[in-house]
């Protein structure tokens, strides 16, 4: 049976954590989360139908 | 942060919860810590996703208290990196955070390089990188500081090596994921 590791992930706001642990958990619900945040700070918006594509082919 | 990941069914056990709480969240950010697991051929990997705002810090504090190595993100756009890892900074505070409660093993990823400027640009993460060393070792940490890039809203360097990063020399293979953590007595 292989070993656990238990990681925090942490970070500023709006680093980005949720974003990273979408892609790699691929976690529909959590990227619709992280989609919305950047949406929210008016960053990178353009991305946000990429998210949103994304999650939906989840 | 390259991981073949073997996606264990328990990574989406909690859906029902987190939608529950969804709307909430969109509005505030990650306010308490959230558990999430994978397999590596290696290890299986529980990650906990802490909030960054420095309202939430009792979470961030239980969070990093059951970990045995940090993965501290570190967004590389120019000011939000300097800002966040100087004093007063949140990322420094939750590194500073992880070497208190004994956390030896921690890992940088430098993410949204995508974004910006200059796509990619190898200059800009080594400037991030150099950030991050020195505050680690302000910190406490003596070690050389393990530095990944990535894109995480593409998944560049996440789940798959990015060919957008040719001048990568992190590893690519997660040394944090495949050799032992460590944690002080």
């Amino acid at each position: 049976m292989a070993p656990g590791i238990v990681v925090a992930v942490c970070g500023d706001s709006r680093s980005g954590k949720s974003t990273i642990l979408s892609q790699l958990l691929a976690d529909a619900v959590l990227a619709e989360t992280a989609g919305l945040q950047a949406a929210q700070a008016g960053v990178r918006s353009s991305r946000l139908a990429w998210v949103r594509l994304h999650v939906r082919a989840l | 942060m390259y991981v073949h990941c073997e996606l264990a069914t328990t990574a989406r056990a909690g859906h029902t919860v987190q939608v529950l709480d969804g709307e909430h969240e969109r509005r505030t950010g990650t306010a308490e810590c959230k558990l999430r697991s994978l397999r590596t051929p290696h290890h299986a990997v529980t990650l906990i996703d802490l909030p960054g705002a420095a309202q939430h810090v009792d979470a961030t504090v239980s969070g990093i208290a059951a970990a045995q190595a940090v993965l501290l993100v570190v967004d590389s756009a120019v000011g939000a990196c300097e800002r966040s890892l100087a004093k007063g900074g949140q990322a420094r505070e939750h590194a500073l955070l992880a070497y208190m409660l004994g956390v030896r093993s921690v890992v940088v990823a430098v993410t949204k390089l995508d974004a910006g400027a200059a796509p990619y640009s190898q200059l800009r993460f080594e400037e991030c990188v150099a950030v991050a060393a020195h505050c680690l070792k302000l910190v406490g940490y003596a070690d050389r500081t393990v530095c990944v890039p990535c894109a995480g809203l593409i998944g560049d360097n996440v789940r798959t090596s990015s060919a957008a990063m040719p001048w990568c020399a992190a590893p690519n293979k997660p040394t944090c994921l495949r050799s032992e953590p460590r944690r002080s007595a």
